[in-house]
């Protein structure tokens, strides 16, 4: 279980000085603005949930992980993970805990995959007799088998996350913290990434903590959602809840020998149906769902031939587009 | 404990894939060591009466020899040992791990400097044959080991202070600059501190650099005293819990004030 209380973090940067007058003052005498990447966060995530963290850049999603795994101390609140104190208690924590950090790598650049797995078994005090059978299952898990005896200068981008990520699983962590986890996976690498996610937190009840911009992969995996923007919490709950909340409908569209405005006509009346307008060719009819595309097709065929028709349900992205837009933001 | 044991391997494991610097360590070391060998007689040939006198040119370049195996044995690593990650972010790894870093990065370090004994281990052994031909008595071996163990963990507690330094600033080109030329002067590397005139060999032995080559090579010198010796690695010892406690102290503030750099 993760609790953060009132979590907040100022980060103080130095004001540059202008022009060269102002580069030998702020030598002398340094002026410093403060940013607030986080604004006074609460959340509580029970055991074996997959949080889905997601907000634009700079929100404060990488602060926060940073937070939970106890490298960035807060500039207030209290952080408690597994019952225990990420700062006081720092080992017995870093013990359970998984980070993930999609651009850097763990890896020991120069050596071989092999032996950066071997000595993160070792860090994480696994025994002799379980590391090989641990590696090897992971192995044939991320598809890295082949990889193993590669230094990790030689790896290509997606290999290399690859194997970053079966070291994050290797200890079986009781939190895992995924900061951008699919940075330059292709689309079957992801597939693994997402069951062995879900393994995990199912199998051995491992806390999920998910950043990333990928919005398929957390709509994929999350339980939740945690919407952030400019360091608060916008939005906590699941994502079917968000998308009834922020009411982006599904849209049926149309290709048929008529005018918008004909078809608003016979379409008067028919309940659910909310917004009818010409994009591209098209006759657009947005609508509540439901039993409502039947019926419009219903309506629409005796007066006109439909020649071509598809459904657009809108994407995670235009929900959230829609609830930035309601937050002010942009 | 076996974080730090595969610490240590890892090091070992480095050692080898960069075993061409090693080569290339060699080809350097000796050719400075024959250009020291008829600079050095130069001077003591040529040096007024009085001044070096009382050396013997033997002894003197044993002393250099000793001296730079020492250096090879403590020496830090140029780029520091985590400074370049503090600059790009990729600390973060290291402050995760369920360690403590000074000790497990000392036994990484221990391990990378073993691997590279062992690939010079042909020049080693010249080296010491000559050493132990030149030298007044084996038994000195012994103190001289012990020396340079302490030598190589002070060396690295200092580098490690310097490393920390890159949380605190961003000037690590200048401090690493500075830092060679002071190391390099100061811990013998090149001469014997006791060659130096009277002040600067003073703050010399007030300062903690001796402790990483000048104080090991001298064991091996044949007229060095037994006090001399306790002498020189008391000094030794002194300077290890000192810079050992710093290192924890400031890794301890360093915890506390770390905003990770790079999203
Ligand atoms: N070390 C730092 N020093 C100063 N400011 C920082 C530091 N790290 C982050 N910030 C600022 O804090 C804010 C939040 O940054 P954070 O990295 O948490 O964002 P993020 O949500 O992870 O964004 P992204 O999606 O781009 O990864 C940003 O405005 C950033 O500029
Ligand atoms: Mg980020």
């Amino acid at each position: 279980m993760i609790v953060l209380e009132g979590v907040s973090k100022r980060y103080r940067v130095l004001e540059p000085g202008r022009g060269l007058g102002g580069f030998v003052r702020s030598l002398v005498k340094p002026r410093y603005r403060e940013i607030t990447a986080l604004d006074n966060i609460s959340l509580t995530v029970p055991q074996g949930q997959v949080v889905g963290y997601i907000g634009p850049n700079g929100a404060g999603k990488s602060t926060t992980i940073k937070i939970i795994a106890g490298i960035v101390h807060p500039s207030a609140g209290r952080v408690i993970v597994s019952g225990r104190d990420p700062f006081r208690q720092r080992i017995a924590h870093l013990l359970e805990l998984g980070v993930v950090m999609g651009h850097r790598t763990r890896l020991f650049w120069d050596l071989p995959v092999l032996e950066s797995l071997r000595y993160h078994a070792k860090v994480y005090r696994l025994r002799q007799s379980e590391l090989d059978q641990r590696i090897g299952a992971l192995a044939r898990q991320f598809n890295i088998e082949g990889l193993l005896a590669q230094p990790v200068r030689q790896l290509s981008l997606g290999q290399r996350v690859r194997c970053d990520l079966a070291l994050a699983f290797l200890h079986h962590p009781r939190v895992l913290l995924l900061d951008e986890p699919t940075i330059g996976l292709d689309f079957d690498s992801k597939a693994l990434l997402r069951s062995a996610i879900r393994q995990v937190a199912s199998d051995l009840q491992t806390t999920v903590i998910l950043t990333s911009h990928d919005l398929d992969d957390v709509e994929a995996l999350s339980d939740r959602i945690v919407l952030l923007d400019e360091g608060r919490v916008l939005y906590d709950g699941t994502l079917r809840q968000l998308r009834a909340q922020y009411g982006v409908l599904p849209e049926l569209w149309l290709r048929l020998e008529a005018r918008a405005d004909q078809v608003r006509a016979w379409l008067e009346g028919l309940c659910g149906v909310r917004e009818i307008y010409t994009h591209d060719g098209w006759v657009c009819v947005a609508h509540e769902g439901g039993e409502t595309p039947a019926a419009v097709l219903a309506r629409l065929l005796p007066q006109a031939p439909v020649r071509e028709m598809t459904t657009h349900e809108p994407s995670i992205e235009e929900v959230l587009r829609r609830v930035y837009q309601r937050a002010g933001y942009r | 404990m076996i974080p730090y044991t595969a610490n240590f391997r890892v090091g070992f494991q480095l050692a080898l894939a960069y075993r061409r610097a090693a080569a290339v360590w060699v080809v350097g070391e000796l050719s400075l060591l024959v250009v020291f060998y008829f600079l050095w007689r130069a001077v003591f040939l040529y040096a007024p009466a009085g001044s070096f006198s009382d050396r013997d040119f033997a002894a003197f370049y044993l002393y250099l020899l000793t001296a730079r195996l020492t250096a090879r044995f403590t020496g830090g690593p140029a780029w520091g040992f985590f400074a370049q990650r503090v600059r790009e972010g990729t600390v973060v790894y290291d402050l995760v791990q369920p360690v403590e870093l000074e000790y497990a990065l000392l036994a990484r370090w221990l391990g990378q400097k073993v691997g590279q004994l062992l690939m010079a281990l042909p020049v080693y052994a010249a080296a010491m044959f000559v050493s132990v031909a030149w030298s007044a008595g084996e038994w000195r071996w012994g103190w001289f080991l012990l020396s340079l163990v302490v030598g190589f963990a002070c060396a690295y507690f200092f580098e490690f202070l310097m490393s920390l330094s890159a949380f605190y600033t961003s000037a690590q080109q200048g401090i690493n600059e500075a830092k060679a030329l002071v190391v390099a002067l100061l811990s013998g590397a090149f001469f014997p501190l006791d060659l130096l005139p009277d002040p600067y060999a003073l703050l010399a032995g007030l300062l903690p650099f001796q402790a990483f080559i000048y104080l090991p090579a001298r064991m091996l010198h044949p007229s060095i005293s037994e006090s001399e010796i306790f002498h020189g690695l008391a000094v030794q010892l002194f300077w290890l819990l000192a810079l050992a406690a710093s290192s924890r102290f400031l890794l301890g503030r360093v915890r506390q004030r770390f905003n990770a750099q790079g999203g």
